[in-house]
This record gives structure tokens, C-alpha cells and sequence, in this order.
């Protein structure tokens, strides 16, 4: 008999929580090479060196964060040490495990080309703090620290007129996802083929070399880094691939209803940050459900919200939002899939398919509606 | 009959307000102003003015009533008491202060429902002598004073870049790098939460002295004795 029942620290293929963060980094820097090289390529030498620059003052920020607050934890707490060898061990081995790096790497990856140094810096402090050390640290925390870290850029620079002075103009062009953002999400089939003609065609914004975030644009490398976490069974499939399919076949429908014609999803998954949410995000074993029923439980909900949020509110992005709502229904989901995995497969599909059903009635329903 | 036999400590009772048992950053009562107003510092002092003016009158007519009030009814008792109070006070400063007024809007009709008024004539002037229940009033005013005032200057402090006194203003930083997050609502939970956190791990590295002092102690009695 076969039970795959998932525990966080996979102890079934012998990954130890040094073995998962290694792996996790190795992806994101993979993605983050990947994205120099692009921004190298496409808009020159300055951005490139200002993405790295982002990359490593995001590193740094949360090392920095994440050493001061636990050492303002313990001089507030008094702890007595014998000797100043035990007092530096734990954030010897915190370094060396590189769990104060993670956040803050895949947060700068996530953020816009042209964000100022300061707020990548102010903005993985708060992640790695706000997100992770208050809650008691890497295994600890309820929401993902990466959304709450975008978020928290979101409400506080979203509209910010911090500018880096020697980035060239070019890369302030208005992104896929704002293009599409100003027409409402509505488009024929032939506004839609200028659309792809417009931003450089589905091939380029595959590989990723239109503007856009970070770490984001690139789908390719994503997926490539998709696939090696989950050979290193880091992360699990279902709820990436559930996600992204979810939006596809979601968006096909109301595609057809909308008369936008069989390219429109895909419109969907090449812009914004639907597959490095996926990748990076949804993925994540700590603040996702445990079982494979409860994953694809949150797949769904997680396409809904995002898709919900794209269609009919006002942020341009939905990814960290849907991230967060659903992390607050996680321990909702793994109660109420507990026993899941010892009853039979026909309840496993049929709930399964209850909550796409939901998922689509939902998202279609009040999009026609407000827009009607 | 046993509160007027009672010893007084009146610098305990004053002092218990402030620092052992602030109303917010201790207790967790009366959220709703220290959310509500700490965006701006000097409002959030005004009200805080405010609520220490009225819990003074509140405290003070309760400990007088509270003997011959019959115990079914006290609370709808203290309750007309309150409002009453809070009324008077919410007209004075719409007389006087009107600029205050306008920025507090509902917050200052919402002092008649605040926890920390009703706790105190509940928990301490129901029960003790006039003006024990006046020195507990100050106490807890100016704590809740302290705390809003902290509250609203380290919001003001990182959420603008600047921090208004009312008679001067202090810059600290170019407004744009602001983390205007924390002049938002949710900023308000945010900084109530973190300056708890302080506070709390504080009183768990004095736990920790105190233990550590305690074990030092006990090894060196039977040492002395051994």
C-alpha cells in the first residue's frame, strides 16, 4: 500500500532541513543568473549590475536582520552563556545553513528592476523579521515571508518616487502585465495577436527577455528550477502544476466567453508572477497543506483568489495576496483532510473536482457580473 | 464599610497605572483609541488628555455613588454616569479645541465605550475611597498618555520622517524614504504588537535575572553550609 502523506521535513528520502534550504537557494540563485544574463543582454550593462546589486543587498539585509534580532532577543532575555564560543554557535550554524539567506534571495527576485536599493533593504528586513523571526524562525512561520515581504513593498513603495539615477529608460516601458492591466483583461483575438507582437512575442516572453520583474519574466528558467527542487523532492508537483493549470483551463472559459479566442490563457500564465508564485511560493512545504488532497485543495483556491483579484480589483497583482489568504486556510485544509489519504480515490476526485467547479463558477461568475 | 479602614499606598496606586499595569501596553485594554488616533502624535496625546480628564470625573463620581448604588443596576448606573461625562467633555472640546475636534471625528464620542474607563470605576472606584479613586484615575490617564504617545511617535517617527510636536518639528529623514506602511491602519497593529513584544521579552530577561541571581544564591548557602 501506498500512503503519501507529506510531513514538512521529508525524513522518507533523507532530506534534512540543511539539504532543503541548499536546494531552495541553489534553484533561486539558478533563476537569478538566468535573470542577470536577460537584463545583460536586453537592456544593457547598468541594469544588469543594478539586478545584482539588488540580489546581494536583499542577501545581506536578511543576514544582518536576522543575526540582530536574535541577538537583540537574547540581550533583552538576559541568557546567560559560559563563553563566547556558545553565545556565536547558533548563528554560526544559521550562516552556514544559509536559512538567513533564502527569503531575502528569492524576495529580490521578485521585485521590480527598478526598485531603490533602500527599499529591497527595508523590504527583507521586514520579510525575514515580520515574516519568519517572530513567529520562531525557518519551519516556524504561518504566512510565506516572500509574499508578506511583497505586500509590504506594495502598501509602502508602491507608489514611491525613490528612482535610481543611472538605470537607461528603456526599462521603465510599461510591462506585459500593465499593458494588459489597461485593457481590462478583455481582448479579441486580434488585439490579442498585436499584443504578443507588441511585447516581443510568446517565444521572448518565455525566455523572458521583456520587462518585468526580477526573477520573474523568465518562465523558462522557472521551470527548470521547478523541476530540480522537485527531483530533489523539495518541493511537490501537485500544487505548482495544479495552480498554473487551474488559471489555464479557468481563463480558457472565460476566453470563449469573452470571445478572445484559444491564446488568452496563455496571456494569462506569460505575464505577472502566476509561475513564480508557483514556483517559489506555492510550493514552499511550510505554509502549504501537508497531504496531496489538501495541496490540491489550495491550487485551487489559490488560482481562484489570484485570478479573482487580476479580473476584477484594483492592485495589479494578485499573487502574494491569494498567497497569504490561503496560508491562513491552510491549517483549515490539513484538518479537514487529515484522514484523506486512507479513503478511496473516487472522494479524493470527487472533492477535488468540487472545489475546480467552485473555483470557476466563482471567478467567471463575478467577473461577468462586474462587468456587466 | 472596609474600603475607609483601608492604608493607602498612594504612590503605589499611582505609580501601578503608569508602568505595572499600563492599560495598553499591559492589560491590552482600550484598543480602540491606541489604533484608532496614533497616526498623528499630537492628537494622539490630546486624546489622551482627554480620557485622563474624564476618568478622573468618572472615577470620583463613581467612588462617591458607587455605596448606594444597588448591585442588579450598577452597571447601567456607571454606564449614564460615563456617557453623561464624556458628552460634557466631547462639547467642551468642541468649543474649545475645534481643530481637535475635527481630526479625533468619532473617536472622541467612542471614549464612552473605551474598556479602561468602565474597568477602572468597575474593578477600583466601586470599591475604594474617593480619592484613591482619584490618585488610580491619574495613573491610569497617564499611562494611557505614555502609551499612546509612544505608540504615535515611533509611527509618526518611521511612517512620515518627520515627528510633530505641535510647537516644533523634528526631522529625521528625506519624507521619501518613509515607510508610509506604518501611518496605514494596519501600521497601528503592527507597532502596538512590536513594542508589546519589547515589553514582554523585558519581563522575561528580568524573570531570567531573577532566577539566574536565585540559583547563585542557593549554590552559595550550600556551599557555606557544606
Amino acid at each position: 500500500m501506498n500512503f503519501p502523506l507529506k510531513p514538512a521535513p521529508h525524513t522518507k528520502v533523507g532530506n534534512r532541513h540543511e539539504d532543503i534550504v541548499a536546494t531552495v537557494i541553489k534553484a533561486a540563485l539558478f533563476v537569478a543568473v538566468w535573470a542577470i544574463y536577460n537584463r545583460f543582454m536586453v537592456f544593457g550593462i547598468e541594469t544588469a549590475a543594478h539586478v545584482a546589486l539588488m540580489i546581494l543587498v536583499a542577501c545581506t539585509a536578511s543576514t544582518i536582520a536576522h543575526l540582530g534580532f536574535h541577538m537583540a532577543m537574547d540581550a533583552l532575555e538576559k541568557k546567560s552563556f559560559t563563553s563566547f564560543k556558545e553565545r556565536i554557535a547558533p548563528y554560526k550554524h544559521k550562516i552556514r545553513t544559509g536559512e538567513t539567506v533564502v527569503t531575502g534571495l528569492i524576495l529580490a527576485l521578485a521585485m521590480q528592476p527598478t526598485a531603490h536599493l533602500y527599499v529591497v533593504a527595508i523590504v527583507a528586513i521586514f520579510a525575514e523579521i515580520i515574516g519568519k523571526l517572530i513567529y520562531g524562525g525557518y519551519g516556524q512561520n504561518i504566512f510565506n515571508p516572500v509574499a508578506v515581504g511583497l505586500i509590504f513593498n506594495a502598501l509602502t513603495f508602491g507608489g514611491t518616487v525613490l528612482t535610481v539615477g543611472y538605470l537607461p529608460d528603456i526599462i521603465t516601458q510599461p510591462t506585459p502585465l500593465a499593458a494588459l492591466t489597461t485593457a481590462n483583461w478583455i481582448m479579441t483575438p486580434q488585439e490579442l495577436a498585436n499584443y504578443f507582437a507588441n511585447t516581443g512575442g510568446i517565444i521572448n516572453m518565455f525566455l523572458g527577455t521583456v520587462p518585468g520583474s526580477v526573477g520573474e519574466t523568465s518562465r523558462l528558467a522557472l521551470l527548470v528550477a521547478l523541476g530540480y527542487m522537485c527531483y530533489k523532492k523539495v518541493a511537490d508537483w501537485v500544487t505548482p502544476i495544479f495552480y498554473m493549470g487551474t488559471v489555464y483551463v479557468i481563463m480558457l472559459v472565460y476566453g470563449f466567453i469573452i470571445g478572445a479566442g484559444f491564446w488568452y490563457p496563455v496571456a494569462h500564465l506569460l505575464t505577472g508572477g502566476i509561475v513564480f508564485g508557483a514556483v517559489f511560493l506555492a510550493s514552499d512545504p511550510i505554509t502549504t497543506p501537508i497531504n496531496r488532497q489538501g495541496k490540491v485543495i489550495f491550487a485551487v483556491g489559490l488560482a481562484m483568489f489570484t485570478l479573482l483579484i487580476r479580473l476584477t480589483a484594483s492592485p495589479t497583482e494578485g499573487v502574494a495576496f491569494s498567497i497569504l489568504l490561503m496560508n491562513m486556510l491552510t491549517p483549515l485544509i490539513d484538518s479537514k483532510t487529515a484522514n484523506v489519504t486512507t479513503e478511496n480515490t473516487n472522494k479524493k476526485i470527487r472533492s477535488s473536482a468540487i472545489a475546480f467547479a467552485i473555483a470557476t463558477v466563482v471567478v467567471i461568475g463575478f467577473t461577468v457580473l462586474t462587468q456587466l | 464599610m472596609e474600603a475607609k479602614h483601608k492604608k493607602y499606598n498612594y504612590k503605589e496606586v499611582l505609580t501601578a497605572g503608569i508602568f505595572k499595569e499600563n492599560p495598553i501596553f499591559k492589560l491590552l485594554l482600550s484598543l480602540c483609541p491606541a489604533l484608532g488616533v496614533t497616526a498623528v502624535l499630537v492628537n494622539s496625546v490630546g486624546l489622551g488628555v482627554i480620557i485622563l480628564v474624564s476618568l478622573i470625573m468618572t472615577n470620583t463620581i463613581i467612588a462617591i455613588v458607587g455605596k448606594f448604588v444597588p448591585d442588579e443596576i450598577r452597571i447601567p448606573a456607571y454606564i449614564t454616569i460615563i456617557a453623561g461625562v464624556i458628552t460634557i467633555m466631547e462639547m467642551m472640546v468642541h468649543a474649545f479645541m475645534p481643530d481637535l475636534f475635527a481630526a479625533l471625528g468619532v473617536f472622541l464620542s467612542l471614549v464612552v465605550v473605551n474598556c479602561i474607563i468602565m474597568g477602572r470605576a468597575e474593578a477600583f472606584a466601586a470599591k475604594n475611597t474617593v480619592l484613591a479613586s482619584i490618585y488610580d484615575a491619574i495613573g491610569n490617564g497617564l499611562g494611557i498618555i505614555f502609551a499612546l504617545a509612544v505608540i504615535a511617535f515611533f509611527r509618526e517617527f518611521f511612517g512620515r520622517g518627520f515627528v510633530d510636536f505641535g510647537f516644533f518639528r523634528l526631522n529625521v529623514f528625506p519624507q521619501e524614504y518613509a515607510i508610509g506602511f506604518l501611518v496605514q491602519p494596519m501600521g497601528a497593529f503592527l507597532m502596538l504588537g512590536i513594542i508589546v513584544g519589547i515589553m514582554s521579552t523585558i519581563a522575561v530577561g528580568k524573570n531570567n535575572q531573577k532566577k539566574a541571581a536565585l540559583k547563585s544564591q542557593k549554590t552559595a548557602t550550600t556551599k557555606a553550609k557544606g
